[in-house]
């Protein structure tokens, strides 16, 4: 208990020990600020489930809403918890450092796990017991419903998180075994992703046309049906939520509890035989890397830097995924928005507004894939010394970096282009100027990105060299390239009636090439200088 | 090289550095403070100190790692500040924590060094070779870097500072998880590298390797040069360490 007791509060001082600024004014400043925004979002979450809760009832769905909203929670917590479990307890960075000392492993899964169980208890009391409250108290449960509340609410924190536990250590051999395929899980990444995205929004645009051809909304008779008979097939949430409202209760009740018991039996187990090997084989496997037999060749210092960033995100599964996959998957994704868009447009305003709506869906896209700009150098690492003695002004590593996301950007907008004409969803001259203005708005957003993190880099970094924290610069990015992508959409669809087509985009070009060289020299001047007082200890 | 030292005192200087001063962004006091040194063509020159007291600082300017608020330095007479690049060309350098571009394999980061120093294809090809084979780790040079053990990797670090025969030749306490033939293998080669009229500077804790080394000697304390030691002065390589020890520990207690 003493070693468990010790290792928790190491546990809890490495994920939440002192961050202030150093002034006492800025750390409440910015906590305040943080907890206006918070609350902020907090009352519109709790506004729109209270209404959502009220129109579900008012309709006869009640019931259904609880159970939805059940499984979506157990799906969310366990999707989370499965990548929570592989980080922080197999993959955790001090594994190998707590090897060493005389702890039981033992003693170093239930520290570790403790953890995650409480972000799980926050998780619930703050986004689940609002929901259950709302729903009790706008459908009007009984004294029942609130006795068994805490039960339901401890249920969907453990079930989660022993699924979460069972399919931890498969997932992570899988990932293990396709480590080293860089093409392949790059491949296999763009499938899924392009995949599930047309999938999901196809499902979206059925419902969308089912409504338009039935001429009903949501709450028809019809839709109605069909949930309330896929709400009955939803196992486990459907007996949790039998339980809360007594259908069935006792027999519910004890599904439930039956359920949850052998998951987490399941988990114990496992983690008991297995937690500390695992912990082993992944330190061991750690070092596996692969072979590449190239000869010596000589190239450029521009073009061998180029080289050098392209292999430093291809072989990485984390940044080739969150850049290179998305860059390649853009088409497919816009082409899906695109079809949903065109057809919600034409429904309300008309067939007119399509291309400024592909030109809007192209550049939210775009933020995504550039966002990635936004770690340029703080991708560095520890590595960032090497861009300080080398031979190459910090000027022309900065615009070799600013190459390399162009020409992705560039090709991906391109190819978007091409299959939003293909599709016929958008005419060529739209389609490529589209692809013209959303060029020039990637260079704005790539300078923007590139300054941003020239001026304040962080090089958290992990074992494996990679960034271990969200980027502050990267939300900052998509926050204003999806304000860039909204403010052009609307004004696109806005100009169309009152200039034309031809005319707005026109207006849209010239306000792209402005924002362009405005924000390309806000990069460029005095980078020399700023890129200088980088300086790491 | 001592000889050549010795027959022409008047080389040219690979580096000098002139009353630098350097603060760090939020710190109270200079961490180098009004350093001044010059380091002639053709010697090895160690550089002692206390952990903290402005070592790995001073390299990190002389390199460029770090900027520096007051003084000037010189690589080759090209000015830091004002001529970086062309200063720059002239120095190779290996860091205290070996740190590398791991997801590249051995062959690819020296080739990646080598093309950003211009060397051409016969000389880099050369190079590696003997390198590689000095410090045995052929076997491993098409392997990914993050494979390669502590050793392994300040190799490769070394090969790829060397990989454009530099004339100031940079090293932040070299020696560290080297095993023995390693650091043998490197102290030849920082022998073979002066005695072809380049400079060797390197800081080190380890008072007896510098004393049977180099040439000359400086020691830092607090962030000031404390003395300059010609070794080979009588009686300056045996009375190092008691130098280093009054030095220091009498700032200690102080």
């Amino acid at each position: 208990m003493k070693e468990f007791l010790t290792l928790f509060r190491l546990e809890m001082k490495s994920r939440f020990g002192a961050r202030g600024t150093g002034k006492p004014f800025l750390t409440v400043l910015k906590v305040l600020v943080a907890l206006v925004l918070v609350g902020l979002v907090y009352a519109a979450y709790i506004f729109g489930i209270k209404q959502l809760v009220s129109m579900f009832y008012l309709y006869g769905m009640g019931n259904e809403f609880l159970i939805l909203f059940i499984a979506l929670s157990l799906l969310i917590l366990t999707l989370f918890g499965i990548s929570s479990v592989i980080k922080n307890l197999f993959r955790s960075g001090d594994n190998e450092l707590l090897m060493r000392f005389p702890v039981s492993p033992q003693a170093v899964f239930a520290s570790k796990i403790s953890v995650f169980i409480l972000y799980q208890i926050i998780f619930t009391l703050f986004i689940e017991l609002p929901v259950f409250i709302i729903f009790g108290m706008t459908t009007g449960q009984g004294w029942t419903y609130y006795a068994l509340l805490p039960v339901v609410l401890i249920f969907c924190i453990v079930l989660p998180l022993s699924v979460a536990n069972l399919l931890a250590i498969p997932v992570m051999q899988i990932g293990a075994r396709a480590k080293n395929m860089f093409t392949l899980s790059l491949l296999i990444s763009v499938i899924l992703v392009a995949a599930g995205f047309y999938i999901y929004m196809n499902i979206i645009q059925s419902v969308v046309n089912y409504m338009k051809e039935e001429a009903m909304g949501f709450f028809s008779k019809e839709t109605m049906g069909i949930v309330s008979e896929a709400a009955k097939y939803i196992y486990p949430a459907n007996w949790f939520a039998y339980m809360l409202i007594g259908e069935w209760r006792i027999g519910t009740s004890f599904l439930s509890l039956l359920v949850v018991a052998i998951f987490a039996a399941g988990a114990f187990f496992l983690n008991k035989r297995c937690y500390l090997p695992t912990i082993l084989r992944d330190i061991e496997g750690n070092g596996a890397t692969f072979t590449f037999v190239t000869k010596n060749k000589r190239r450029s210092p521009a073009w061998t830097t180029f080289c050098r960033e392209f292999l430093e995100i291809f072989r990485s599964s984390n940044y080739s995924f969150q850049y290179l996959c998305m860059a390649v998957a853009a088409p497919v994704m816009v082409y899906s928005c695109n079809k949903l868009a065109a057809t919600m447009g034409e429904n309300t305003i008309g067939a007119v507004i399509v291309p400024a709506l592909a030109l809007m869906v192209m550049l939210i896209f775009c933020a995504i894939i550039l966002s990635f700009a936004a770690s340029s150098v703080s991708r560095e690492g520890d590595n960032f010394y090497l861009t300080k003695i080398v031979p190459l002004s910090y000027r022309t590593q900065v615009l070799i970096k600013i190459a390399l996301y162009m020409t992705v950007s560039t090709v991906s907008i391109l190819a978007t282009a091409l299959v939003m004409y293909l599709s016929h969803q958008v005419s060529a001259a739209y389609s490529f100027s589209a692809a013209g203005i959303a060029f020039l708005v990637s260079i704005a957003v790539t300078a923007f990105a590139v300054r941003l993190d020239t001026t304040r880099p962080q090089f958290a970094v992990g074992g494996d060299g990679e960034l271990s924290v969200g980027n502050v610069s990267t939300f900052v990015v998509l926050f204003v390239g999806f304000a860039i992508s909204v403010v052009y959409g609307l004004f696109g669809m806005v100009g169309i009636f009152l200039w034309g087509l031809t005319k707005t985009f026109l207006i849209l070009a010239g306000v792209s090439l402005l924002l362009a060289v405005a924000a390309v020299l806000w990069l460029m001047i005095g980078l020399d200088k700023r890129y200088d007082r980088i300086s790491p200890r | 090289m001592n000889e050549e030292i010795e027959k022409n005192p008047e080389r040219e200087n690979l580096l000098v550095i002139h009353h630098l001063k350097k603060k760090y962004l939020n710190a109270n006091r200079y961490s180098i403070n009004d350093l001044t040194l010059e380091l002639k063509a053709g010697e090895i020159f160690g550089f002692l100190g206390q952990n903290g007291a402005g070592k790995s600082t001073t390299i990190k300017c002389i390199t460029g790692i770090h900027p520096y608020d007051e003084g000037e330095i010189k690589i080759c007479g090209h000015d830091m500040k004002t001529d970086s690049i062309a200063a720059k060309m002239n120095i190779g350098y290996v860091p205290d924590n070996h740190s590398v571009y791991e997801k590249l394999t051995g062959r690819e980061y020296v080739n990646y060094i080598a093309d950003l120093y211009g060397v051409p294809l016969e000389e880099r090809a050369e190079r590696m070779d003997r390198y590689l084979k000095m410090f045995k780790i052929s076997f491993a040079v098409d392997r990914q870097i993050k494979g390669y053990s502590h050793g392994m990797k300040q190799k490769i670090c070394i090969i790829a500072a060397l990989i454009h025969n530099p004339r100031l030749w940079v090293l932040d306490e070299p020696m560290v998880g080297l095993d023995p033939q390693s650091m043998f293998d490197i102290i030849d080669e920082m022998k073979a590298h002066t005695a072809a009229g380049n400079t060797v500077f390197f800081s080190s804790h380890n008072i007896d390797l510098v004393s049977k080394l180099c040439d000359r000697v400086a020691i830092i304390h607090d962030g000031e040069l404390k003395r300059l030691i010609d070794l080979h002065e009588e009686g300056a390589r045996e009375s190092l360490e008691q130098v280093f020890r009054s030095l220091t520990m009498a700032e200690n207690k102080a």
